[in-house]
């Protein structure tokens, strides 16, 4: 961006401050002025005006610097832009462009985008069919997730929602996919703590966060996901297949009812401005799977939504939910009671995800959320302290372990079809009644020799591929499910 | 009360500058603080408190328009109307490299009034930066007249040029 003098040579038009509140401010002049159009102040902040009168222009300011009344303003004749690139992989960066940590000095990217862009159109949007991995059995195995998905996490506060997205943006980022991760008026040490386990899982140059935190001025921190959105956009215009995880909305929400009740808006429920839906909306459109010059590119989006003593109907959780494809609900009485991750796969949706699984996937999805229905069932009723018959019994052990199959620790990946063959041999040694538990050592060393050791790898990626049914990849354990282990954990 | 803006005509036209008009309206506040606070003073006692100028221009528009001086009502309402269209004039600031004379400011005055009528004022502000001419910024439009800035082009056209 030019400075002040160079708008005002341009523009030949100058606007003067007469009300300030905060992080809006009241300005006389400018007659041309269009709304979301970028203004300077002679101080050198920058504002876009969000509405005007015949007399007054309401401007928000990126900026915590108190405001005098008289400073001279002028338009610059553009929209708000940011520098993209992939200078920015790696780096934190502030919805503006600029980078928060100091060792950022390398350069910024030339090429800019508009921030506030529409969301592609219909002719331009291809049906979800790639599966999408997240490293995590749970959601993978039963609530699948497809590339292009707009996927809620949702869920009371310290129920491992966070420990969940780095789950995921560490498998995207081992498998090359870009990820795009906005933390939204987060605490800075929440941001280095990220940033941290980017570079210790050496993942960080797939990464670029885009950041604000919690003592940042409101305007910016109401732009992250806007920004995030245009640096997803454009890599997915580059050609590559994008995570992009919004933490969190409740939180933007929050600010964007601030700026609104700043700005004389008039309130809503819950006090929210009555264009809440459409700015959440109009976020998430922008997501999807997208048949672009480079082939069939998606925008996969995970925002987080907060939820308080698990109330899934409050206004924005339940805004969120319907313009999302499905949600994740991680429940905190689920996570008292020690489960990883804490979701709740009776509470939990995927509108889309199932559509992208094979036969077999399917068939698996199928008998283990049958299983865990029956065996839930059969958990209420046991409260009752009605007396069991040995198959409820039965049901009801079964029913734990496969929950405890279903546990993983934190920043653990495992891939999808490591997952398959290691739910079939335990679902092989349930039925036979043998139940060999794997310690998370065992684990962890199956994982590592099936991402290292590439024949053991394309083995079994062979069998799965080559397997139609859960029954057939049972009868195929039988046969070869002691071999694959032993290689798996050598 | 007569609502007839033009019987304020006179008095608004003489207005020319920012700084007149500021100082006309405290005169107004003290005319009308004068009267809140002391109810038993007559309306000539009030005018003496004020500058000569605008007692005698207040006086001869009542004579003038035969309204009764002596009411406080009616002056009042006149008071208060009177405010009101001062304070709805729009402002022309201009930004010169020189504090202007009186009669140049008159002159200027003129010039906009034959120009664009009347209701406006001017807002002076001397800046030597300019060099020479002016900046006028009015209705949040910015045009700059100013001799610094051709210099500064005839600069950037011989810099672009090489020269």
């Amino acid at each position: 961006m030019k400075n002040f003098k160079f708008y005002l040579d341009l523009t030949s038009e100058i606007g003067f401050v007469e009300e300030s509140a905060n992080s809006i401010v009241y300005v006389s002049g400018l007659p041309k002025v269009k709304t979301n159009e970028v203004v300077i102040f002679e101080t050198g902040i920058m504002g876009i005006a969000l509405s005007f009168t015949s007399d007054i222009v309401e401007i928000l300011v990126f900026s915590k610097d108190p405001m005098s009344h008289g400073t001279k303003v002028v338009r610059t004749d553009e929209c708000l832009k940011i520098p993209v690139g992939k200078e920015l992989l790696g780096r934190i960066v502030d919805p503006l462009g600029n980078p928060l940590t100091a060792i950022d000095s390398c350069k910024k990217p030339i090429t800019t985008r508009e921030i506030d862009s529409l969301a592609s159109g219909i002719v331009s949007r291809k049906t979800i069919t790639r599966p999408f991995e997240t490293g995590v059995p749970i959601v993978d195995l039963i609530m699948p997730l497809g590339y292009g998905q707009r996927e809620l996490i949702i869920g009371d506060r310290k129920t491992g929602k966070t420990t969940f997205i780095m789950q995921a943006l560490l498998t995207q980022a081992k498998q090359k996919h870009i990820c795009v991760y906005a933390a939204i008026g987060k605490r800075r040490l929440d941001i280095k703590d990220a940033e941290g386990f980017f570079k210790k899982n050496g993942i960080s140059d797939q990464i670029v966060t885009v950041a604000t935190g919690f003592d940042d001025p409101i305007g910016m921190s109401f732009l992250v996901p806007f920004s995030a959105m245009t640096i997803c956009e454009y890599f997915r215009d580059e050609g590559y297949d994008v995570l992009l995880i919004l933490d969190d909305l409740t939180t933007h929400a929050k600010f964007y009812r601030e700026i609104s009740l700043l700005g004389k808006r008039f309130p809503g429920r819950n006090s929210y401005p009555g264009d809440m839906f459409y700015t959440h909306a109009k976020l998430l459109e922008r997501a999807g799977n997208f048949n672009t010059p480079k082939g069939e590119k998606a925008i996969t989006c995970l925002p987080i939504v907060e939820t308080i003593q698990g109330d899934l109907s409050g206004y924005i959780q339940t805004n969120i939910m319907s313009m999302t494809d499905g949600h994740l609900y991680f429940d905190s009485d689920l996570f008292a009671k020690g489960r990883r991750p804490a979701v709740n796969p009776f509470l939990s949706v995927t509108r889309v995800g199932r559509q992208t699984q094979s036969t077999l996937k399917r068939d698996i999805n199928r008998e283990i959320l049958s299983f865990l229905t029956i065996s839930e069932k059969m958990q209420n009723f046991s409260h009752f302290g009605a007396e069991l018959t040995e198959s409820s019994k039965i049901t009801l052990q079964i029913g734990e372990k496969v929950i405890k199959f279903l546990d993983q620790g934190p920043s653990v990946s495992m891939p999808i079809n490591l997952q398959i063959l290691l739910f079939s041999v335990f679902w092989k040694n349930v039925s036979q009644n043998r139940y060999i538990e794997s310690s998370e050592n065992e684990i962890k060393k199956m994982i590592e020799t099936y991402k290292t050791n590439l024949s053991v790898q394309k083995m079994i990626d062979q069998i799965i591929m080559e397997t139609k049914t859960f029954n057939n990849m049972l009868g195929l354990v039988e046969k070869q499910g002691e071999q694959l282990l032993s290689k798996l954990k050598s | 009360m007569k609502k007839d803006v033009l019987i304020y005509y006179d008095l608004i036209t003489s207005l020319k500058t920012t700084l007149e008009v500021e100082g006309f309206i405290s005169e107004i506040d003290t005319l009308m603080l004068t009267f809140f606070n002391n109810k038993g003073k007559t309306i000539k006692d009030a005018l003496c408190l004020i500058s000569n100028d605008y007692a005698e221009k207040i006086t001869q528009i009542f004579a003038k328009n035969s309204l009764d001086i002596n009411n406080k009502d009616t002056f009042t309402d006149f008071l208060k109307i009177l405010k009101d269209l001062i304070q709805k004039l729009k402002v022309i600031k201009l930004i010169l490299a020189f504090d202007p004379s009186k009669k140049t400011t008159e002159k200027l005055h003129s010039f906009v009034k034959e120009t664009i009528g009347i209701g406006y004022i001017l807002d002076i502000e001397v800046s030597q930066d300019v060099l020479a001419g002016a900046i006028v910024v009015f209705d949040g439009k910015y045009k700059d007249f100013s001799l610094r800035k051709k210099i500064e082009e005839a600069f950037k056209t011989k810099m672009d040029l090489g020269l």
